[in-house]
């Protein structure tokens, strides 16, 4: 954590709900946790805004536990992003931006006629993240992998992290491992390349003073089974909120504008 | 924490057999079907022993990589074991991005097809 924004801890959802959002302030960053639904909060979730490909997408895992994840998270993304944009979910439309490398339509997912909102997703064995800013952001959480996955890893990685890995041993250094690879992804994710670009390239380790330029890096508490990071592009967020999205806010119908469940709290 | 992890990795995660790669010889060797089914094989050996399923049960057809389960740190290690394991380089991105095992497939008997063997892919042949 040396030299990083780290985050308060997640906080718990409030009862009470707020008023629906307005655009986000160029100066913050929301982070937002949602947890694979279990049980009653599975069966409940409401599906109906995801559109065709995200219905098939959500269907074709092997795993259904991936699937329910898979679902639960684009269904709080569109649902998080009507509310900055003020549009019902299921009318939102994502498009994708050119890809800094080619100019191809492979670069980052954005919400068609909103270039003020930034966004990114990612989710990972019973936890999804979403980070939503006014400037371009990456964010990424992985379930932290099995020791002999981070032994056959580790090469890939820039030679500095390879050292700060070679110094650690056990629980530390797959933490140290998830930390760092969630940082790199978060930063590709942000800066439109994805692994396209090679994971030796950038270094995103214990020494916030070498980390690419541009770009802020901060580490996101998620609990002790997975690792998160999130990027943004410019100086760090004066302000960064990470909350845990209520299961019931993914449920229910009729979904409208004005009978919308209100997002916790601040 | 510890139940929902547990629910999330799935039905019937098994402990699959160990992973026997091919010869890299014995691929440039063989004839584009016996290339296929040796690589097919392998694919499905590598991805059960990632997923922790046995390596019958990989849809190789119907599914893009991360329906399987590949995240981008499964597909980190499967990367570096088939480089190892075959001598060849590929491309993370590529690996990920896979409609189906299938195509994952179908990239490495390229790799391994002398020039003007099997379907033709790009520019692969000299001129």
């Amino acid at each position: 954590m040396t030299g990083h924004a780290t985050l308060a801890p997640e906080r718990p959802a409030p009862a009470r709900h707020a008023a629906p959002l307005a655009a986000v302030p160029s100066d913050r960053l929301d982070l937002w946790l949602v947890r694979a639904p279990q049980g009653a909060d599975a069966t409940a979730l409401d599906r109906s805004d995801l559109d065709a490909a995200e219905s098939r997408r959500a269907d074709s895992f092997i795993r259904p536990a991936d699937g329910l994840l898979y679902a639960a998270a684009h269904v709080a993304l569109r649902r998080l992003l009507g509310h900055y944009t003020g549009r019902h979910p299921a009318d939102l439309r994502f498009v994708r931006e050119p890809c800094p490398g080619c100019g191809g339509a492979h670069g980052r997912p954005a919400v068609a006629d909103a270039p003020s909102l930034h966004f990114s997703l990612s989710h990972s064995s019973g936890l999804a993240l979403v980070g939503v800013a006014a400037v371009p952001v990456g964010v990424d959480v992985e379930r932290l992998p099995r020791d002999e996955t981070v032994e056959l890893c580790v090469a890939a990685l820039h030679p500095g992290e390879q050292a700060e890995l070679s110094d650690t041993g056990g629980r530390e250094r797959t933490e140290l491992f998830g930390r760092i690879w969630t940082r790199k992804e978060a930063y590709l994710k942000g800066i439109g390349t994805g692994l396209s670009r090679a994971p030796s390239e950038d270094y995103l380790g214990a020494a916030r003073d070498r980390h690419p330029e541009g770009w802020s890096v901060l580490d996101v508490p998620c609990g002790p089974g997975h690792a998160a990071s999130a990027a943004v592009r410019g100086p760090a967020p004066r302000v960064v909120e990470v909350r845990t999205l209520p299961g019931a806010w993914l449920q229910g119908r009729p979904y409208d504008r004005t009978a919308a469940p209100a997002l916790p709290a601040r | 924490m510890t139940a929902n992890l547990k629910a999330c990795t799935g039905p019937a995660r098994t402990r699959p057999a160990d992973v026997t790669a091919p010869d890299p010889a014995a691929l440039a060797t063989a004839d584009h079907g016996e290339r296929t089914r040796l690589l097919d094989q392998y694919v499905r050996q590598e991805l059960g022993r990632i997923l922790g399923i046995a390596p019958h049960q990989v849809d190789t057809t119907g599914r893009p990589m991360n329906s399987l389960g590949v995240g981008s740190i499964a597909g980190l290690e499967l990367q570096h074991r088939m480089e190892t394991a075959l001598g060849v380089e590929l491309h993370l991105q590529m690996l990920l991005l896979a409609n189906s095992a299938a195509e994952l497939v179908d990239c490495l008997v390229r790799k391994f097809a002398p020039a003007g063997d099997g379907p033709r892919h790009g520019a692969a042949v000299p001129v």
